[in-house]
């Protein structure tokens, strides 16, 4: 099963490896001001309505406009071009990596990223399920619908009009749900993720595996 | 207070609050305690109050009454010390406030009954056992009791025509201080309808009164002699002409018109035949007249809608450099440049339309017509009337540098054609803090404008609340202005309140959030208390627009939001639409 071979080629990377590197690009051209050194910890948004801003970063000026650049994650400064210290940028141009240490949940996630079949939002609209799915929820609870090519899963509210959305990919049961009903989705975004009922158990295993490893 | 007032019984408050709990959502701290004031000013029963523990705003919510009595171990302030510590000293959240300075402010603030007495804010002490009144002090307690009962009386003797045997009976009893259960002097706490007049008359000087001799520019006798001459000569003349004269035209106008509309459907009867005849036989083609343009009517001058006037620049506008939309991640503002944003955009971002804080002379330039701004009572001055170490120089630093006397602006002017008395409180005066001298002002705004029969416009462009430095005599501001809006409404007169950048506190709290028309500048903030003092009184966080303008319309705090650019447009059309019977216009 070259699925099996997979499964264990990702974990072991994972294993070695368990960091996700930031690239920090700037938004736009000026001159940068470091205010973080290699290996220095950072943090990213706290609060509540992640009101606290991260650890700055670096201040960055055009026509003496300075603007503060926060961290978005936290972690630890793996690489910065110190040569760019007071010098003008290119918009875009990378400056800093973040290591940030990949928690449980996120790697698990990744995981089921790479493996399930994930069905995208086809324009930015509301989306919710529709009412054959949701009455199937309800009776026989998460993980144990099956859905076919063709069928109507999830209703689309663009511009105030339902539209009926029909799946195509591989059949499958509904693993995870990656969005809310009633909140706007970007064109792209993945809505729900599908595997087949034969990978199931073994996606359970690699989950359990994962959450046993890592604390 | 309502069944109170249905009743004819007379109410008794006891006062014991370290103030208000800060929460802005329905319905709202300030939003009631202004409400409170509102109802109070004129309710038809008498008010006595017992202040123990008085914390400022909250306390005053039901503090506006005939008589306020003190207890002699109680305070009544403006601020707590630790409060006002924290703001003299600069203290972080988080960081501990020195106790000297806590004890310092206490002092400074003079929150004790006997210096409440003396400026006026309370009426008598109740002295309380040598080290405070305790809970099982029932002899505290009936004297009290009696203390209340005689504050009652002397209240509705003073209403009553026979009353000079009794009064000097009540007197007496002061010093007398034997309390007795059984009330000795016959005294009718039913008040008839004269009766009920004359204690609003009384409420309403009392705290017309209030602060008096609090702020400096109080003119000569032989200046003041004047000007009372002239007050009542403009009294005289302004009933003749709004009260008579306008009554009498408003009659002979309808009776005309409904003549002339009789007349004319009459006419158009009579001679629909003649007229469809020499129609028949002329047999004219219509010719259409050029047809006026809609929403005109003919006769009046086509308003010019760009209105280009007198260049104003605004003096922010002189930076050469970018700032950033702070929506710029929400919905991808460009940078502004400066000189733009403030000059020709008035300060607005030409994307999401964030409004930037500009200053108050914008406005006086661009709402108003030009060289229609006619300044009053621009002498009243503030002082420091509580002798607060270290504030008279900031308030002279503050007097110099705005080149004003006060943190309110009182004016008169008019928009589009239509003449209004105007109060504004701007940032640059001690953050626009109102204390005695800006209180007077907004009174004599509002007897102003009752008797000029024009729309009162209250414009905030930042108030910081009451100015702690002047003590209670700060937060009396609150029911004295109140009182002042409540017979400038009752009298048939239009007030508006529009607020602009930050407005905090003990304002909004009164006198200029019981009006029934309130509306905000975009990009404003209203509130009662600021984030961190809701963060140390409840332990909850809050979010960061939990002040904005758009949350206090979803809570219904303020009636509608307007931009900058559309304020004058706007404020014409509540002009001439809203409320207002007794307007000189109507």
């Amino acid at each position: 099963m070259d699925e099996n071979i997979n499964f264990d080629e990702i974990i072991a990377k994972y294993r070695s490896d368990p960091y996700d590197y930031v690239d920090i690009c700037t938004p736009h051209t000026g001159q940068i001001r470091f205010k973080v050194k290699m290996g220095d910890d950072v943090n990213g948004s706290s609060g509540t309505w992640h009101h606290i801003p991260g650890s700055l970063l670096y201040v960055f000026s055009r026509e003496k406009n300075e603007k503060q650049i926060f961290s978005p994650t936290n972690g630890v400064v793996s690489a910065i071009r110190e040569e760019l210290e007071g010098g003008f940028v290119e918009a875009g141009e990378k400056v800093l990596t973040i290591r940030h240490p990949l928690k449980k949940r996120e790697i698990i996630e990744s995981i089921l990223q790479r493996v399930l079949y994930l069905f995208k939002a086809p324009e930015t609209a509301k989306y919710f399920f529709s009412l054959d799915i949701q009455s199937r929820l309800e009776k026989q609870g998460e993980r144990n619908i099956t859905i076919e090519p063709g069928d109507e899963i999830i209703t689309m509210s663009l511009m105030k009009r339902d539209i009926a959305v029909y799946y195509d990919g591989e059949p499958g049961i509904i693993h995870s749900i990656y969005f809310q009903p009633g909140v706007t989705m970007e064109q792209g975004t993945p809505l729900i993720g599908v595997c087949a009922p034969e990978k199931l158990s073994l996606i359970q295993k690699i989950i359990t595996h994962v959450k046993a490893e890592w604390e | 207070m309502n069944v109170a007032e249905t009743e004819g019984i007379p109410i008794h408050f006891y006062i014991f609050t370290p103030g208000s709990f800060p929460v802005e959502d329905y319905p709202g701290a300030a939003q009631q305690i202004a409400r409170n004031l509102y109802a109070m000013a004129k309710l038809q029963v008498p008010m006595i109050s017992v202040i123990s523990e008085g914390g400022s705003g909250g306390a005053e919510a039901i503090g506006l009454a005939d008589f306020r009595l003190m207890f002699s171990h109680g305070y009544y302030s403006v601020i707590s010390p630790e409060g006002a510590a924290a703001i003299e000293g600069k203290i972080r959240e988080g960081e501990k406030v020195p106790a000297e300075l806590i004890e310092a402010c206490a002092e400074r603030l003079r929150i004790t009954a006997q210096d409440n007495l003396k400026y006026g804010t309370i009426d008598r002490i109740i002295q309380e056992p040598l080290l405070g009144a305790k809970r099982d002090d029932f002899a505290f307690f009936k004297e009290l009791k009696s203390e209340i009962i005689r504050a009652t009386d002397e209240v509705i003797l003073k209403t009553k025509s026979l009353r000079a045997f009794r009064a000097y009976e009540v007197q007496l009893k002061k010093a007398g201080g034997d309390t007795t259960e059984e009330p000795q002097i016959n005294i009718s706490w039913d008040l008839n309808k004269d009766e009920i007049k004359r204690l609003l008359v009384y409420r309403s000087r009392k705290y017309r009164a209030m602060a008096r001799d609090y702020y400096a520019g109080i003119p000569s006798p032989s200046l003041a002699c004047y000007r009372k001459i002239r007050n009542i000569s403009a009294t005289i003349y302004y009933t003749f002409r709004y009260d008579l004269l306008r009554n009498h035209q408003k009659v002979m106008e309808k009776v005309i018109e409904d003549v002339s509309g009789e007349g004319s459907v009459l006419l158009k009867r009579v001679s629909a035949p003649i007229s469809a005849a020499y129609n028949f036989i002329s047999r004219k083609s219509d010719v259409k007249g050029p047809r006026p343009p809609l929403g005109r009517v003919a006769g009046t001058p086509p308003e010019d809608p760009y209105e280009f006037w007198d260049t104003y620049t605004s003096p922010l506008a002189n930076e050469d450099r970018t700032v950033t939309c702070p929506n710029a991640e929400k919905h991808g503002c460009k940078d502004l440049w400066v000189p733009d944003l403030y000059g020709e955009f008035g300060g607005v971002c030409e994307n999401c339309g964030f409004h930037f804080p500009l200053e108050y002379e914008w406005y006086l330039k661009h709402l108003f017509d030009p060289d229609s701004i006619r300044m009053f009572s621009a002498e009243i001055e503030s002082i420091n009337p509580l002798n607060y170490a270290g504030f008279a120089d900031r308030l002279q630093a503050a007097k110099a540098r705005t080149g004003r006397n006060s943190a309110n602006i009182t004016f008169y002017a008019s928009v589009k054609g239509v003449e209004c008395v105007v109060t504004m409180l701007y940032s640059d005066f001690r953050n626009g803090t109102v204390g005695a001298a800006e209180g007077e002002k907004f009174v004599r705004a509002c007897e102003k404008a009752r008797l000029k029969r024009r729309p009162l416009l209250a414009y905030v462009h930042t108030t910081g609340g009451i100015r702690i430095q002047e003590g209670t005599l700060g937060v009396i501001q609150m029911p004295k202005c109140t009182m002042a809006v409540r017979e400038y409404i009752d009298s048939g007169g239009l007030y508006i309140v529009v607020y602009d950048n930050n407005s905090y506190a003990g304002p909004v709290a009164s006198f200029l959030g019981c009006s029934p028309y309130q509306f905000a500048i975009r990009s404003s903030r209203i509130g009662f208390a600021g984030y961190r003092v809701i963060r140390e009184t409840t332990g909850d966080d809050i979010p960061p627009d939990y002040h904005s303008a758009r949350n206090a319309l979803k809570r219904g705090h303020i009636q509608g939001i307007w931009d900058r650019r559309e304020f004058r447009k706007n404020l014409h059309k509540a002009l001439l639409t809203m409320g207002g019977r007794n307007l000189y216009y109507r």
